[in-house]
């Protein structure tokens, strides 16, 4: 019996093109402002990408429509493609761990942001390593201060690098 | 000081640097230096540099470097900040904390146009000026085989029918600025070529022909001039490189040219100290006076020193200081020349996109 | 020029260098140097020019033969070592290293790391021999080379490595098409080169030099491969938990080079020709030769997910452009390069002028800089196969342990280069993008080509087109120009036709986009 698609079925990657879409057609509007010479080439460009993504998010958009066109998008996570992805038959990931993936991230960014490398570092490394990679204590206290033994006299001692020390000690401490 | 003890001390103070650094941990922990005179012993300048690595001005600087320490009595820090074409670090410098310990070398030119361009807010004369380097003056060329044609003299420029190609990187330059005020004001026919990441690019292009004028400093060209593939036809200024070259041939400046065409030889000059403004350390502005003083002292000492001439001459980087009040002076001679020709140069930068 | 050539290696290997009391032979410096370019090229974001350029003061008191071995061998170490971390843990130590990702990391991942890592040093040795044996065999044809090359040849080299995103995008057209269009739009982000117009910089000073390859790369390779990791099941990189399960061979991977041995002599030669032309740079080269295997093999659906001609094609590009890159310097006194743009610093300052006089009466001190440069890349291989068994650990170590070590390292390495944290910030952005990109089934690979190409691509077809409306450029009068239009229709051609075939050939009926 042959399946029968939905229509219509919005997933995250229908979303994912839609706003690859709407980017585009940002970046086709601020080049309308710019000169003749320096617009002509990025709005070719433009329309050519926006033709192809506005076919991609009606594929991705309707499942009926991609079976159709013999597309393999099924709104699943992880399907291999010739560009290489994820060929060893990972699976798709796990929900919880890409967003504590993310959280981890968002989190070094922000340590960097606001107390510099040489603070953020030492203590990601320790709380990562700590709860994550369940390490004692001890170990991962040695990681992290063997981290940031590393960084300081590899970039700031030889290669004289001034690594950013955050904009809380920066504003407050005057550096 | 020689050059052997010089390098045999920065050698011992990376080593002892690192060994300090390991034992004291923390960025406050410096490499010792001989008695400060400009600031209390054991103090770490920061030598802002808006480009790369690899380009010309971190080489001045690293060569600048020992010398420095030793006039000023503090570490010099050499940082690069490159970006924006030199604006993101010429931003940092203008904004640090002026309290002389973030000093820096900036391109003037390129701050100038970014000024009348818009793009910063503010100007190189509001900077703290401890002295300049050495000046970007410039010379214009022809490629071999334009001059193979027949266009060997800037009298021959003058008479073309047809608009000469003149290659060029991009608005944001001195180059282009000097290659457009001056040609409408010497009245030189040519049509822009822009889009040349360097002047590596546009040299190459006028040796192949592809172009037939470029503009840039000596030092850029001073390469394929000697190897025949450029031929200088005038110099954007009233000062003569030492080099063989211009005492076998007379090349005349634009200042003469501009008696020769009847154009204004001042507005000529003015054009031409826009683009030869040079490579000038500063500070940002509200540094105090006496620290001021110090600094700019001891930039001149360093820089006059005979055995940093030798360095420099030897890397053909040449040294050419004035010191922080011929400096400004210059400096706000350009920027009013700047704001005189901003119309002409908008003109021409209009001309590029369309 | 043989004389010249046996002088230099007379001092090579026969001479000495006085450092104060201190006597050292000549052959002991372009081995230091190696070790320091190494150094440097194994860490992101910093390469040989941070090295070189620290060294510079400190060479003032040296002579002229030890500072040119010393900066020839600096200049060559530091080209294979980033392919090591490339192979491993997907950051590329310098950015011509980011096409080895494509292949290397996913052979690391099915516990192959010690085949990739063979096939890269036997490619890298092999590859710089090659562009070293070519740059002397063209010394006397240096000259016209360089200037046969004007924008309408780059242009075309553009569009070469632009119709990869074709390929590899066969199965996904569509997408792939799209991701190269993103790709293109972003490279136009900053000052237009030809007009000096702002384009798309949000009114920053940060974006108006453009997106930077180096928080691209570790963006898109590390960050994205290390969220993977974090986010999937995955133990480790290669699946395995003891070094004693990985498969393949350091011998199976030298061996694969002599198996493909047209593609690694075809790729040494874009490398050398490329790395010659100021103005194109290694990122380029190393993607357009990996796009040349992917379009010239006739099996190419394994490329991107573990192909050893996906290893072997960048690398051998990569080395032999090193000796390529030489030619504008010694030619011209142009350096085509930061890292050529140094080594000439360090000639300068000596008094060693390029162009003619070296050419000429110097010319055995040409040779001694090309001899620094054999040395330190055959070095680095020597040094590469020595490590394996050690550095292939990496793969079998736990995920959770090595993916916050590998964070530190892109975000330290982002933030080296320009000692921008904006640079640190987009690695974070394209970290995720590329991750979505792979959730959602996208080509990361063809976003990353059109981004390195797009501003080749644009500002040369400007030019071009300019320079023919000055009546400057005739394009049927450009032979290497017809020659790269050629070359680039059949590598469009060709796969399409391959492919169509083998499905007659197989009789069966697969849908356009269906290669799944």
């Amino acid at each position: 019996m042959e399946t029968r698609y939905p229509l219509i079925q919005i997933t995250g990657r229908s979303l994912f093109s839609f706003l690859a879409l709407l980017f585009v057609l940002l970046l086709l509007w601020l080049s309308t402002g710019y000169p003749p010479r320096a617009r002509y080439v990025p709005q070719l460009v433009a329309y050519f990408t926006i033709i192809c993504l506005l076919l991609q998010v009606i594929l991705d958009s309707s499942p009926r429509l991609s079976a159709l066109y013999g597309s393999v998008e099924r709104a699943e996570l992880f399907k291999s493609e010739p560009a290489g992805e994820n060929q060893s038959g990972d699976g798709p990931p796990d929900l919880r761990q890409e967003i504590t993936a993310y959280l981890w991230l968002a989190g070094l960014l922000a340590g960097l942001v606001l107390f510099g490398f040489l603070i953020s570092i030492p203590c990601y490394i320790l709380f990562y390593l700590r709860t994550q990679a369940r390490l004692p204590w001890l170990n991962a206290t040695l990681y992290g201060i063997g981290t940031f033994l590393f960084t300081y006299l590899l970039f700031v001692t030889l290669f004289e690098i001034r690594l950013y020390p955050g904009f809380l000690l920066e504003t407050l401490l005057d550096f | 000081m020689t050059k052997k003890s010089i390098s045999r001390r920065v050698f011992l103070e990376k080593v002892g640097g690192a060994v300090a650094g390991f034992a004291l941990l923390g960025p406050w922990a410096g490499r010792v230096v001989a008695a400060g005179t400009c600031f209390p012993s054991g103090t770490t300048v920061r030598w802002i540099v808006p480009f790369s690595a690899g380009g010309g001005y971190t080489l001045y600087s690293r060569i600048l470097e020992p010398f420095l320490e030793d006039a000023v009595g503090a570490e010099i820090v050499v940082e690069n900040h490159p970006g924006a074409g030199g604006a993101t670090g010429s931003t940092k410098l203008f904004k640090a904390t002026p309290n002389g310990r973030t000093i820096g070398i900036v391109n003037a030119g390129g701050i100038l146009m970014s000024g009348i361009a818009g793009e910063v807010d503010f100007t190189i004369e509001r900077y703290t000026i401890l002295g300049r380097v050495v000046d970007t003056r410039q010379v214009i060329c022809v490629g071999k085989p334009t001059f193979d044609k027949g266009i060997r003299t800037i009298e021959d420029v003058l008479q073309v029918k047809e608009p000469l190609i003149w290659g060029v990187t991009g608005p944001g330059s001195n180059e282009f600025f000097g290659a457009a005020v001056l040609s409408h004001l010497l009245g030189i026919k040519r049509r822009f070529l822009s889009g040349y990441p360097g002047s590596t690019e546009y040299v190459l292009a006028a040796a192949k022909g592809e172009i037939d004028l470029v503009e840039s400093t000596f030092s850029s060209l001073i390469s394929p001039i000697e190897a025949g593939d450029l031929v200088p036809l005038a110099l954007v200024g009233p000062k003569v490189p030492e080099h063989a070259i211009f005492e076998k041939k007379r090349i005349p400046s634009v200042m003469e040219i501009a008696k020769m065409v009847g154009a204004n030889a001042s507005d000529v000059l003015g054009a031409a100290q826009v683009t030869a403004a040079g490579r000038v350390v500063v500070g940002p502005p509200g540094i105090p006076a006496d620290v001021t003083k110090c600094l700019s002292n001891g930039l001149y000492e360093a820089m006059t020193n005979p055995g940093l001439k030798a360095i420099a001459d030897g890397a053909r980087r040449p040294i050419d200081p004035i010191g922080a009040e011929e400096a400004r002076r210059a400096l706000l001679e350009a920027a009013v020349s700047a704001k005189k020709f901003k119309k002409i140069w908008q003109q021409a930068v209009k001309e590029l996109g369309t | 020029m043989f004389d010249s050539f046996l002088e230099s290696t007379g001092i090579l290997f026969l001479g000495s260098s006085l450092f104060g009391p201190v006597s050292i032979p000549n052959i002991a410096i372009p081995i230091i140097g190696t070790l320091i370019g190494m150094f440097f090229g194994i860490l992101p974001g910093v390469s040989g020019v941070t090295g070189m350029a620290l060294l510079i003061p400190f060479t003032f008191s040296w002579t002229l033969i030890p500072t040119i071995l010393l900066f020839g061998s600096i200049y060559g170490g530091g080209t294979y070592c980033g392919s090591i971390t490339a192979i491993l843990i997907n950051i590329p130590g310098t950015a011509p290293n980011a096409a080895t990702c494509l292949d290397g990391y996913p052979m690391a991942r099915m516990g192959e790391a010690k085949t990739a890592l063979g096939a890269s040093a036997a490619a890298s040795a092999m590859g710089a021999a090659f562009g070293v044996f070519v740059l002397i065999a063209m010394l006397p044809v240096m000259r016209a080379t360089v200037l046969a090359f004007g924008p309408a040849e780059f242009f075309m080299l553009a569009v070469l490595g632009l119709t990869v995103i074709a390929v590899v995008s066969e199965g996904n057209l569509i997408k792939g098409m799209a991701a190269g269009g993103v790709g293109l739009l972003l490279a136009f982000i900053g000052r237009d080169p030809v007009t000096g117009a702002l384009r798309f910089t949000f009114g920053t000073l940060y974006l108006q030099d453009g997106i930077r390859l180096v928080p691209l790369f570790l963006g898109m390779f590390a960050v994205t491969e290390m969220i993977n990791l974090a986010a999937s099941r995955r133990k480790t990189i290669s699946g395995r938990e003891h070094v004693e399960e990985l498969t393949g061979s350091l011998w199976e991977g030298v061996l694969s080079v002599f198996r493909y041995f047209g593609l690694f002599i075809r790729s040494s030669i874009l490398g050398t020709v490329i790395g010659m032309i100021p103005g194109i740079g290694g990122t380029v080269a190393s993607f357009v030769a990996y796009g040349h295997a992917v379009q010239s093999t006739k099996d190419n659906q394994r490329f991107g997910k573990g192909d050893i001609r996906g290893v072997i094609a960048p690398e051998a590009c990569n080395d032999a452009k090193d000796g390529g890159s030489l030619v504008p310097v010694l030619a011209f006194g142009i350096p085509g390069s930061e890292g050529a743009a140094l080594v000439l610093v360090a000639m300068l300052l000596h008094g060693l002028i390029p162009g003619r006089e070296l050419m000429t009466t110097n010319l055995h001190l040409a040779f001694l800089l090309i001899w620094a440069l054999f040395i330190s890349n055959q070095l680095t291989s020597i040094i590469g196969v020595m490590i394996i068994n050690q550095v292939v650990r990496f793969t079998v170590i736990r995920t959770q342990l090595l993916v916050p070590f590998i964070f530190i390292l892109a975000v330290v390495g982002a933030y080296a280069e320009r000692t921008a944290m904006g640079d640190v910030l987009l690695t974070f952005v394209f970290g995720v993008l590329g991750y979505l990109m792979k959730k959602h089934a996208y080509p990361r690979v063809s976003l990353v080509i059109a981004l390195i190409l797009g501003e080749l691509f644009e500002v040369n077809f400007r030019q071009a087109m300019r320079l023919h409306e000055f009546g400057r450029l005739d394009f049927f009068d450009r032979p290497i120009f017809l020659g790269l239009v050629l070359f680039t229709l059949l590598s469009v051609v060709y796969p399409f036709y391959q492919s169509l075939r083998a499905r007659k050939g197989i009789g069966v009926k697969q849908s356009p986009a269906g290669k799944m």
